[in-house]
């Protein structure tokens, strides 16, 4: 039996049938004028919309206004509460003298910066590989995916323990004779810092793959099939139409990563817990505040750091501005 | 694609199908060989050729690990209980707030949205360093910090990549069945929660997963705010940063391999949810 919408003989059950008749109770006391839908969409549009960012904006302005500004207070206080330049003298000492905290992990930083931007190539390179479908592509998608979602503690425990002296790796080259001595790469000043780096290298030749490979679903194959009917070579391809046609994403990328220079980092807890010279500015501010429970300095060298980043940021904006970019 | 392809990109992808393989190996071998470890016998492990197969297949680390991966009073089931009720919590209460507060943004008409919008561009486009130590200082005298506070109150802010998703996902909705709920007596909420939230659970749903496999692997987090609940990845690390010597490897790399196996289990089930998030994650300009 069809039962017509609204009919009265329709069966809404004890919780149904008491909103029904609360709503016609309400609608005898507030008669609803059905003129048209906008009035009743504009009624109250403002109210609910601060209903809803009520919390969001408390988080906001504790959380980010009242948290910077007492970061600006903690910069220029001692453990007591009075006012002092002395973090920033301690910051600038650090880095002026050779061997200073803040100087190695500056260094550090900007190798695993430099690391980043060699990377981009190479991440572009295996996303166009797989795009162009590549013998395999499919498993080697699913397996190239694993370091973005496996966790860092899962592969940096496999990669400590395969690079130790005991490991596979020393076990395999001792055999084959080509170092005598296996090195605890790790634990040594001269090379922790590089075998660091290594693991980031390691996990890092996909990274960025899915965004890549998402932009590079959406050419229109026409475009790809018209060059390729022109007989256009294949590196010709790759610089005059696959690059400009995702330079988008490969902007945005290279655009945050300039901007976040000084966030620039590895596995350095892991790995090192920031011994043998391995910190680098991140590591060193986490060092400082979870481990030594030290506040003030660490509050200046932020301040430092993100002064240094605000003509990053304009120049960044400005070239991005100037770069054309096409539309498809 | 049916263009018959030149010489040298035959053989430039040749030269990447054998790098890609040697990656891919470099990838694999290490994992294989670290549950291969797990299932060796202590002294076996630190004395004998790391390259052997286990002599006896101990099996047995498995619940070993279960019992002895013990931080700070916390054992293994324990942590992967503090991962669960903390992602639980961040996602489903993020997930809601940052749906809600970007629909009324992209569509819905009220003073200072503009502002809004605004400032959350420029907190993504200023990196702003150093701010722990007054976050640390402000939740201890919120009360907020190394508690079930501290997540909740996170879960409120908004912002980042899955705003400018999300805002230009709702923008290209239709407003047509919003107007239609309108025009029945639907409240803001209403059209929200029946209209609206429905329509978004693709892209929520992938924010979903993605945030629980950050969560799951995320170790600073819980280390910095909520030191008292060492969750899966927190607590693994803590446990062989305080175990130098005298750890049993097997048993911890079996650890290891166990606290995989749930993302393992969601990305092998979830593989087409991926690929959309594949689409989604691209950029255009």
């Amino acid at each position: 039996m069809k039962k017509k919408a609204g009919c009265e003989s329709m069966d809404l059950g004890f919780w149904g049938n008491l909103k029904q008749s609360f709503y016609e109770c309400k609608r005898k006391i507030f008669p609803k004028t059905r003129k048209n839908a906008s009035v009743s969409m504009k009624r109250g549009m403002t109210l609910f919309s601060y209903a809803v960012w009520a919390l969001p904006i408390v988080y906001f302005l504790i959380f980010y206004v009242y948290l910077n500004f007492n970061s600006v207070l903690l910069a220029f206080k001692d453990i007591n509460n009075n006012l002092t330049l002395e973090n920033f003298q301690i910051v600038i000492q650090e880095i002026v003298t050779s061997d200073g905290e803040i100087l190695i992990a500056l260094r550090n930083t900007s190798l695993f910066f430099i690391l980043t931007l060699l990377l981009m190539p190479i991440n572009i390179v295996v996303s166009y590989a797989l795009y162009k479908q590549v013998w395999g592509y499919k498993f080697f998608e699913v397996i190239f995916y694993l370091p973005s979602i496996i966790g860092g503690v899962v592969w940096m425990t496999a990669y400590k323990n395969f690079i130790h002296p005991n490991g596979p790796l020393f076990t395999i080259l001792l055999h084959l004779n080509v170092i005598q001595e296996a090195p605890e790469l790790l634990a040594n000043t001269d090379s922790a810092i590089w075998a660091v780096l290594a693991s980031s290298l390691w996990l890092g030749i996909p990274s960025s793959m899915l965004v890549y490979l998402g932009t590079l679903a959406r050419i229109p194959q026409d475009v790809m099939e018209a060059a390729e009917l022109d007989g256009v070579g294949f590196a010709r391809e790759v610089v005059n139409i696959t690059v400009p046609l995702i330079w988008p994403a490969i902007s945005t990328n290279l655009l945050f990563t300039v901007i976040g220079f000084f966030s620039a980092s590895g596995n350095v807890l892991l790995l090192t817990e920031g011994r043998y010279n391995t910190s680098t500015l991140s590591y060193w501010l986490y060092d400082q505040v979870v481990v030594n429970g030290q506040y003030n300095v660490p509050a200046a060298m932020g301040i430092l750091m993100t002064v240094a980043t605000l003509p990053l940021v304009v120049i960044c904006r400005w070239l991005s501005n100037k770069v054309e970019t096409i539309e498809f | 694609m049916s263009v018959r392809k030149t010489r040298s990109q035959r053989i430039a992808m040749g030269v990447i199908f054998g790098l890609f393989v040697l990656y891919a190996l470099t990838l694999l071998y290490p994992m294989i060989w670290m549950f291969l470890s797990s299932l060796k016998g202590s002294l076996e492990y630190e004395t004998g050729n790391s390259l052997d197969l286990p002599k006896k297949w101990l099996f047995s680390n498995y619940p070993e690990a279960l019992d002895s991966l013990v931080v700070e009073g916390t054992n293994f089931l324990g942590m992967v209980w503090n991962s669960v009720w903390m992602n639980g919590i961040s996602i489903v209460l993020g997930t809601f707030v940052t749906a809600i507060t970007t629909y009324t943004i992209a569509k819905l008409q009220f003073p200072g949205r503009r502002a809004f919008y605004a400032v959350i561009l420029f907190m993504m486009m200023l990196p702003i360093y150093g701010s722990m130590a007054s976050s640390l200082q402000i939740k201890k005298q919120l009360g907020i910090f190394d508690n079930v506070f501290n997540v909740l109150v996170s879960s409120f802010s908004v912002g980042g990549y899955k705003f400018l998703v999300l805002y230009s996902f709702f923008k290209s909705i239709s407003w047509t069945y919003a107007e239609a709920a309108y025009i029945d007596g639907a409240s803001h909420f209403q059209v929200f929660w029946h209209v609206m939230f429905p329509q978004a659970l693709a892209p929520l749903a992938v924010f979903a997963i993605q945030d629980f496999i950050g969560g799951w692997n995320d170790y600073m987090t819980p280390l910095i705010y909520m030191p008292s609940f060492p969750t899966i990845a927190s607590g693994l690390y803590l446990y062989e940063s305080k175990m130098i010597r005298g750890m049993n490897y097997p048993v911890y790399f079996a650890g290891i391999v166990i606290s995989a196996i749930p993302i393992l289990i969601i990305f092998i089930s979830m593989r087409k949810t991926f690929m959309t998030s594949l689409s989604m994650g691209g950029l255009k300009g």
